[in-house]
């Protein structure tokens, strides 16, 4: 069948990276050695991701990574489509050409902070970066936050750059008097996404031209002001109603303003291809102001987050058109009006749903409701509440009349109990069904005492989970839990990617629970009591 | 109904046309040809691997249209293959070509997660062995590439 001449599908560039995708670093290390057509397909992929860090400086354990030779950077500088500054490195390593580089991340936050801000060299060294590099598209900025606030030179030099379409600029403290310069390095951008913390003026230049006059080309943007920032709503939102093409718009005032203002926005259409919003602080708006928002979005609505606002039924009858037209992220968390069918409908109506955060549902109704659509689900927080109702609209079953009414109630709460774990069983089975599941939290914060929920222990559900295969993290904190050592091993054991927990596991042995919080810690796996 | 595929060694297939949509190449020519009952010609793949790629197809017939996931982590995995997909991938890496050319990725994927697999864990002498690859590195450029790529990032 296969004659030794013809190729094989090793052969095939785009075959090989496709292996190669599905490979760890160290199996791509060994590829790289098979023979030439496999070094030069490795070499690609191994060098897409470069973090550049001086090993002279003292790092904290984690971080401590080679710093690159400068010929071996220069030779694959070819290949380097991110490149992560995490410290302050040599001035010549900013003079290499970086032909195909795409992002630029400088100082990031994560995985951990470097304690040594960038100085005034390293901002020198980025901004000769940025002139250099015409194909730059993101730069991601993690720490602007030290005695040295972004040169003016760094500014000047974005606005310059041909291809820049992200800036992710989450710590900024910037002068006032650089505020044009930083409107005219945005004004072109995509995607921008900020955190003010410092007081500022958007606005007036001394020559009357009033910050920026439209973002013409941005898509999404994300504006946190932080407490103790001072900024006036009034620049807030005028720095969001001059982007008329925003697909994604997250924002998160300092603090909760009275709707008014952001409601003329919605209702003047100031952005008709609005389809993702996600608000912060919204304590003062009512149901009927997020029902003016949401219909105000007469695109499809995809992503919409409005914790602690008064979403109710107005405002769930307005999102309701798009449940099957592709809702993906839905925060109703903290929202008191949101009521146990509302979020059963959402489980079972909405079939692109990637992350859902609500509040309390009826294991009943839960029960009770057409089977869940939502596949995909990612994220799910969702808290129980598994009494049993009205105990009227369960007969009492059959049982003479004359059976003494004590060993009668007793018989009842059997039942009941028989009723609660068969009930039990059955949520376990919905959840199981949600194989996509990362992150799974049923923590009720509205109780002071833990309250009846899930129980997680083997023969009572917890073995249904098994399928979540994808599981990172599970949160069951203000619930009552009798988690024995081998509940916790099978948790261990099944989900291997398990990567944080929280809540009390034994409410009863206050050691016992320690012991288990050990057993967890020491396998690598955060834990939040 | 049904459409008719011909193998390069000649020989004919009758496929559902459900099923033979499975590959992009064929759904594309199938859209520009119309109505026509002409067979199609298949010259990249033999009789004995398009038998499998129609087994693949019949089997998977039901399956969703595969869209581009984006998953957070770029690392895709290859710990997720069907049962049916793992036996039925042990007979013939040709498959993975056939795949390519017919565009049908969800059997591309499979067959890359099985090598993918093959070559977990596994030196560079041991992956030729397992492939039948011939090493065309001198020692002293083995040496070379082993010294350069220690800087290579771990993500």
């Amino acid at each position: 069948m296969t004659s030794t001449s013809d190729p094989g599908p090793f052969d095939l560039p785009e075959i090989r990276a496709h292996i190669g995708s599905f490979l760890d670093h160290n199996d791509r290390l060994n590829c790289i050695l098979i023979n030439k057509p496999w070094h030069s397909t490795m070499t690609s992929l191994l060098w897409e991701k470069v973090t550049l860090i001086d090993t002279s400086d003292k790092l904290p354990l984690p971080l401590q990574k080679i710093s690159i030779p400068l010929d071996i950077l220069q030779k694959n500088a070819g290949l380097i489509k991110t490149l992560i500054i995490q410290s302050n490195i040599l001035p010549d390593y900013y003079d290499i050409s970086f032909p195909i580089l795409q992002t630029v991340s400088f100082w990031p936050m994560k995985p951990l902070r470097f304690f040594r801000e960038p100085g005034v060299a390293a901002f020198e060294g980025l901004t000769k970066l940025i002139k250099q590099n015409p194909t730059i598209s993101q730069i991601k900025l993690g720490v602007s936050k030290g005695l040295v606030p972004a040169p003016d030179t760094l500014w000047e030099a974005m606005a310059e750059a041909p291809n820049l379409q992200l800036l992710e600029a989450p710590r900024m403290r910037i002068r006032h008097t650089t505020m044009p310069l930083f409107w005219k390095a945005t004004e072109n951008l995509r995607v921008l996404i900020l955190n003010f913390e410092s007081a500022l003026r958007f606005g007036r230049n001394t020559d009357g031209a009033g910050g920026p006059l439209v973002f013409p080309r941005l898509n999404r943007l994300s504006l946190e002001v932080s407490q103790g920032a001072h900024i006036m709503e009034s620049e807030q939102i005028r720095l969001m109603a001059q982007c008329p093409q925003l697909e994604t718009l997250d924002w998160i005032p300092d603090q909760a303003f009275s709707p008014e203002k952001f409601l003329e926005c919605c209702k003047a259409e100031t952005w008709p291809n609005l389809e993702g919003l996600t608000l912060a602080r919204l304590d003062l708006y009512t149901d009927a102001d997020i029902k003016v928002i949401l219909e105000s979005m007469r695109r499809k609505i995809t992503i919409l987050g409005v914790s602690r606002s008064g979403f109710g039924p107005r405002s769930f009858e307005a999102l309701r058109p798009h449940f099957f037209s592709g809702i993906i992220e839905l925060d109703l968390s903290y929202c008191s009006a949101v009521t146990s069918p509302m979020i059963v409908e959402v489980l079972a109506s909405c079939n692109k749903l990637r992350k859902f955060a609500a509040g309390c549902v009826s294991a009943k109704d839960l029960v009770a409701s057409p089977p869940w659509i939502c596949g995909s689900l990612r994220e799910l927080w969702i808290y129980f509440d598994m009494s049993n109702d009205d105990a009227s609209t369960d007969p009492v079953v059959i049982g003479n009349e004359t059976t003494e009414a004590g060993a009668r109630a007793g018989a009842e709460a059997e039942q009941q109990e028989v009723a609660m774990e068969r009930t039990q069983r059955q949520i376990f089975e919905r959840i199981a069904g949600l194989e996509m599941l990362q992150s799974f939290s049923f923590s009720d914060p509205t109780r002071e005492i833990p309250v009846r929920s899930l129980d997680l222990r083997l023969g009572k559900g917890l073995e249904l989970l098994s399928s979540l295969r994808e599981l990172k993290g599970i949160h069951f904190h203000g619930t009552q839990q009798w988690m024995r050592t081998e509940d916790v091993e099978w948790m261990l054991g099944h989900w291997d990617h398990l990567h944080w927990m929280g809540g009390v596991m034994d409410m009863v042995d206050q050691s016992h629970n320690n012991a288990l919080v050990k057993m967890i810690t020491d396998r690598g796996v955060f834990f939040a009591s | 109904m049904t459409v008719i595929l011909v193998s390069s060694d000649n020989q004919d297939f009758k496929v559902d046309k459900e099923v033979a949509e499975r590959s992009i190449l064929i759904k594309n020519m199938l859209e520009d040809v119309g109505e026509s009952d002409s067979p199609i010609p298949l010259p990249n793949v033999t009789a004995a691997v398009l038998t499998k790629v129609i087994e693949y197809c019949e089997h998977h017939r039901n399956d969703p249209v595969q869209v581009p996931e984006e998953t957070d982590d770029p690392r895709k995995r290859s710990n997720d293959i069907e049962e049916w997909d793992m036996k039925f991938m042990q007979v013939d890496h040709e498959i993975i070509l056939a795949a390519n050319y017919l565009d049908i990725k969800p059997l591309l994927d499979v067959g890359c997660k099985t090598v993918a697999n093959i070559i977990k864990g596994k030196t560079p002498e041991e992956i030729r062995k397992a492939f039948n690859i011939v090493n065309d590195f001198t020692p002293e450029e083995e040496a070379q590439i082993k010294k350069e790529n220690e800087w290579a990032e771990d993500r």
